[in-house]
């Protein structure tokens, strides 16, 4: 996910560049990759998150932690609550100000994030994932 | 665990030059630069000055540090505390330390100290005793219910790594490769690293001047690199030994610094067989133990044996950590249909620089088009070599890079499952299989398992289905 977040950085800033090298020698073609740009920009701002929200499911039970997203490459994630550690929520100032919190469960092999919930509900999962982890767990 | 300290410790006196020592060389880094700027711009007299206060202040250092710093066993648990500004007290309860290292080098030797390391799961909690005396250590090996370093009569020798071996540790190692390429590099830049009338002497001798020198000069660094590691391994792996020491391990190895690494055999979560391209054609390996947690530089790892057959391994692993035998847990691995992906993984990327370098260097160019079928025939080894299994509480995974190695882990250092798919992926029922294990590397990856295989084992990893054997 970082690895695609980055490749699309570094596409949008070799396609302004493409546009401003262009805008010199041949001001018709530089609106090529202006266009490009604006069509990505648009895809990865208002299409993608969307979708991507649209696909998020997760399920909390008694034993496990259950994820699921992504509509193309679908990944999905179990994790046993003897085997989290610890858990917290965190929230940006952007998503302070939206309400929003995002919920952190961490194993002693990583940890994985489930983004973007309304801050109360964040809280209430915190407590509920926290009081559902067995401490019992030896490594 | 036997009687308890009363009262924390010091270190031995000594601990003062091994704290300043080593406080010396975190700084070393940021030091240098100045002191060179300053012996430039201000003349050596200034620099020596300087650096006669720096060492000044980091023995005073050392002595504000070795007072703040005491160590001992109290209400079973090992304590520490340290701190200059901000005290700090690290408790280790004796039932969650993971393992112990001991090292004595010559010196610590003659002055009779060495260094004790206590680890825990979490990396945060490694206890380091810069030196402590010989008796200071009895205590607290007595303290840890561990046999006392001294006393190796009657110990139990599992296995010895022969002297005989060493030149073969040493010239089968996966780092001789590159050391020899290393030593190359250094003959080809000799008139840019040596005085002019030194390089003038000698680039005449070293310089390749025909495809026979070339080739010859490759054959002696290669002989200078083998004789370097022969060194190297003789003086890390002299007198490898395993002890069984009650319910622990005691692994000891080293000619002038002797290291000793203790680890409980309870606290094993994995072994690693590992093996380079020349032990994989000799039918060779190396054996790892890992003991759970997350600490910084891969300290959760002991070499249980540097060099032994293949076929030998198994039965070692038995002898030593029962609960983790190699044998006896099949392996599902990528099915036929995969053969073409994994092959296309490797070629395609190595495709476009091949290509370039074809282009640019042409007409020789062309030679480095080769890179693609390589890359591909390594892309076919993955294939073949892939795999994972399940079975009796025991999770078995096989993987290659350049070449195979093989994890054994407990299912219960299982953390997470992780199941992926991508569109291509789903068009030929294949996924990706990711099992998060609380040991190093972190998580076993298997590429391109039948989608059935991947699910059927993600489901079979959740605690409660275990079946311990």
């Amino acid at each position: 996910m970082r690895a695609a977040l980055w490749v699309t950085v570094a596409l949008l800033a070799a396609l302004a560049l493409a546009a401003l090298a262009l805008a010199d020698y041949a001001p018709a073609l530089a609106v090529a990759p202006l266009l490009a740009w604006a069509l990505l920009a648009a895809l990865v701002v208002g299409v993608l998150p969307p979708l991507a929200y649209r696909r998020w499911r997760f399920g909390i039970g008694d034993e496990e932690i259950d994820l699921q997203h992504g509509r193309l490459w679908v990944e999905r994630v179990l994790i046993p609550m003897a085997r989290v550690q610890h858990v917290d929520t965190e929230t940006g100032p952007l998503s302070r100000r939206l309400g929003l919190a995002s919920v952190r469960v961490h194993t002693a092999a990583g940890g994985f994030e489930i983004p973007a919930l309304d801050r109360a509900r964040a809280v209430e999962l915190r407590i509920r994932i926290a009081r559902l982890a067995r401490v019992g767990d030896e490594l | 665990m036997s009687s308890e300290a009363s009262s924390l410790e010091h270190l031995h006196p000594l601990g003062i030059l091994v704290l300043a020592l080593e406080r010396g060389r975190a700084w070393l880094g940021a030091a240098l630069p100045l002191l060179v700027a300053a012996g430039v711009s201000l003349g050596m007299l200034a620099a020596a000055l300087l650096l006669a206060l720096a060492v000044g202040a980091l023995l005073a250092l050392g002595v504000l540090e070795w007072r703040a710093l005491t160590f001992g066993v109290q209400h079973g648990s090992l304590v520490l505390r340290r701190g200059l500004l901000g005290r700090e007290t690290v408790s280790v309860p004796l039932s969650r330390i993971q393992s112990v290292d001991v090292e004595s080098t010559v010196a610590a030797r003659v002055l009779g100290v060495r260094g004790v390391t206590v680890r825990t799961a979490a990396g945060s909690g490694t206890v380091r005793l810069a030196a402590i005396s010989g008796p200071a250590e009895a205590r607290l090996r007595q303290a840890l219910g561990h046999r006392a370093a001294a006393s190796t009569a009657g110990e139990e020798v599992v296995r010895a790594l022969p002297a005989s071996r060493l030149p073969l540790l040493a010239v089968t190692s996966p780092r001789i490769g590159a050391g020899a390429v290393a030593l190359y590099a250094l003959f080809n830049r000799l008139d840019e690293l040596t005085p002019g009338d030194l390089s003038g002497r000698l680039v005449p001798v070293l310089a390749p001047r025909s495809a026979i020198a070339t080739v010859a000069e490759v054959v002696l660094a290669l002989v200078l690199v083998a004789a370097a590691s022969v060194v190297g391994a003789t003086l890390a792996w002299a007198g490898f030994r395993i002890v069984r020491d009650g319910p622990r391990l005691r692994l000891r190895r080293g000619l002038l610094t002797v290291r000793e690494t203790v680890v409980p055999v309870e606290r094993v979560r994995a072994v690693e067989m590992r093996q380079g391209l020349v032990r994989e054609a000799l039918r060779l390996c190396s054996l790892t133990v890992r003991t759970a947690g997350s600490g910084r530089g891969d300290p959760q790892s002991a070499t249980l044996f540097p060099l032994l057959s293949v076929h030998e391994s198994a039965r070692l692993v038995r002898e030593t950590v029962p609960a983790l035998d190699l044998e006896g847990v099949p392996l599902r691995c990528p099915p036929r249909r995969a053969r073409g992906r994994a092959v296309r993984r490797l070629a395609l990327p190595a495709a476009l620089p091949a290509g370039a370098l074809a282009l640019l260097l042409a007409p020789f160019g062309i030679v480095a088009l080769l890179i693609v079928p390589a890359a591909g025939l390594v892309g076919l080894a993955r294939w073949r070599d892939a795999g994972v299994g399940l079975s009796g509480g025991r999770l078995r995974w096989r993987r290659r890079v350049l070449a195979p190695s093989t994890t054994l882990a407990q299912a219960r250092a299982v953390q997470w499952r992780r199941v992926r798919q991508s569109p291509l992926q789903r068009r030929r029922g294949l996924a990706t299989l990711e099992v998060g294990l609380a040991v190093p590397p972190g998580a076993a990856r298997v590429p391109d398992l039948a989608a059935g295989d991947a699910a059927a084992l993600a489901r079979a990893l959740a605690p409660g289905r275990l079946k311990v054997a």
